[in-house]
């Protein structure tokens, strides 16, 4: 049956190319990806200079700016850090505002940061709002080929990163990247057979395969060192966690939605020069 | 929702500081607490005091020897080490540090190294030792508490959630600085005591590993009434509790999951 399925079932391609120095991913003849980056009010990651020269579009979620503000200068600890600060500036910034310094949301907007400041929907959270922007906003945009890289998803209270998971299932048909410094998230759709091309300088060999929103009753992998085969995953059971990456591709078909994780190999060399 | 399930009483009495404590409502439990490879939440000595038997899961032994003179830095580092040793040192210990287990044994600490074993966790090993291990004959008279299960790799914190699920009949609560989680299992209804002052006023009550299509809640500020819930639909996230009181009745296994107020005083 799952053999089926699969001719039926168009394939989805993922490589994390937004972790190699831009002047690699140029060189190479990937096919484009256009990425915008959504940070969300945690510590940044290390590495976030290098995912900011990759987004074409960078969103602070309110406090996300402070984030911003206060930890990229200390990225680059020997160069001044107001001209680090004039350097990576957002496009927009959105939310309720509740947590953004006033200090930092004028800087940003005299330097010509587009502020949406709006509490309108309380039933969604921050994340979700500038997926929505993101989209709604980039109507030029190839969708198809659009990544939405995000910060400080993870971490924090628990219910604001299950908040920030959901998010991940409402708009599954979009690609989204969760990212700290430990690992990489995203969702693997029900809708597609899916590619994971490992960048293996970067990512791994770490990984797992989640099954959070329901139970998958036959999942398949290759690439991994414990591959499932036709295997039930559910909680109270048998999910893949610390499973490894064996081979620079990673294959999973599945007839339910899953989290794919897998871990950085830090520290990330970001080649800029600031 | 079956009007003859079972309730269940959960109440966080173990954050309260020691003065503070009663006859609690349910009745007293007998508690443990385990220690994960990552940074001890400030009131960790809080919860070593409450517990009648202390268990490391491998580099949360680094993070004990290292951790607890760093929360009490007027104090001899030695000193408070030897206050703060663990009963049992468990898991693969490919994290452990050589000093650090040296400096266990030779305190009479067991260390079991069980790195035979790659199908379960370090926490589900740790779990299952104290279910087996610890002083108390009624199983539902035993609480674990967890620390360092929440944040780090994701793959470590999904499976420590994973372990509350495959030891659903057992009370296991994993706490960090921000927050605790637990099971709420499906097959009981429960009544959640809010210890209002060390724990709320966030809330929510997430429905991990499959959806519910029916859970009712009173005493948060938005309740559930026989509503649905699920990942790509809705989940009960930055709720409030209201009441002191917060009953919670599912078709489903949910995660509750409570902010926990800072600072927490000794």
């Amino acid at each position: 049956m799952v053999s089926r399925l699969v001719q039926n079932m168009k394939v989805m391609k993922h490589a994390a190319t937004f972790l190699l120095p831009p002047s690699v991913v140029s060189a190479t003849n990937r096919s484009a990806q256009t990425y915008a980056l959504v940070v969300l009010n945690q510590q940044i990651p290390k590495f976030t200079p290098l995912l900011w020269s990759h987004a074409k579009l960078r969103i602070c979620a309110d406090g996300g700016a402070n984030r911003i503000f206060d930890g990229v200068p200390k990225l680059f600890p020997d160069q001044n850090q107001l001209n680090i600060q004039h350097r990576y500036i957002p496009n927009v910034i959105k939310g309720d505002m509740d947590s953004i310094r006033p200090e930092v949301h004028k800087f940003y907007a005299e330097l010509g940061s587009e502020i949406i400041d709006k509490s309108e929907n309380q039933d969604t959270n921050d994340l979700h709002k500038c997926i929505s922007f993101i989209r709604e906003q980039t109507p030029a945009w190839d969708h198809s080929n659009l990544c939405i890289l995000v910060t400080g998803a993870l971490g924090g209270r628990f219910d604001h990163e299950a908040a920030n998971l959901n998010v991940l299932y409402v708009f599954s048909d979009m690609r989204i990247v969760f990212l700290s410094d430990d690992c990489q998230i995203r969702l693997l759709a029900r809708t597609h057979q899916h590619e994971i091309h490992i960048q293996s300088t970067v990512e791994g060999p770490h990984c797992g395969l989640f099954p959070i929103g329901g139970p998958s009753v036959s999942t398949t992998t290759t690439g991994l060192t414990w591959d499932l085969c036709n295997s039930e995953m559910r909680f109270g059971s048998m999910i893949s966690t610390s499973n490894k990456v064996r081979e620079e591709k990673v294959t999973v078909c599945s007839d339910a939605d899953l989290l794919w994780t897998i871990s950085l190999k830090t520290p990330i060399h970001m080649g800029l020069t600031c | 929702m079956a009007p003859e399930m079972e309730l269940m009483s959960h109440a966080s009495t173990f954050l309260l500081p020691h003065q503070h404590q009663h006859q609690p409502d349910p009745p007293a439990l007998t508690y443990a607490l385990i220690v994960l490879n990552q940074r001890l939440p400030r009131f960790a000595p809080l919860l070593w005091n409450r517990a009648q038997l202390r268990v490391c899961a491998d580099g949360g032994a680094n993070r004990l020897y290292d951790g607890m003179p760093e929360l009490f830095p007027d104090q001899n580092p030695e000193e408070v080490r030897l206050r703060y040793t663990p009963d049992v040192i468990k898991g693969d210990l490919d994290s452990i540090r050589d000093d650090v287990k040296d400096f266990y044994l030779n305190l009479g600490v067991r260390v079991v190294d069980e790195s035979h074993d790659q199908d379960t966790t370090d926490l589900h090993k740790c779990v299952a030792y104290v279910s087996n291990s610890a002083p108390v004959e009624d199983k539902s008279k035993l609480c674990i508490l967890v620390v360092g299960a929440l944040g780090g790799r994701f793959d470590h914190e999904i499976g420590n959630i994973n372990v509350l699920h495959r030891f659903s009949n057992l009370r296991i609560v994993l706490l960090s600085d921000d927050c605790l989680i637990h099971l709420l299992p499906k097959t009981h209804s429960h009544m959640i005591h809010v210890q209002l002052p060390v724990e709320g006023p966030h809330c929510g009550l997430i429905p991990i590993g499959a959806p519910s299509a029916r859970t009712s809640t009173t005493g948060l500020q938005w309740n559930l009434s026989d509503t649905a819930m699920s990942f790509g639909g809705l989940i009960s996230t930055s709720n409030v509790v209201k009441e002191d009181k917060i009953t919670v009745s599912s078709d489903a296994d949910l995660i509750w999951t409570i902010s926990i107020k800072k600072p927490i005083q000794e």
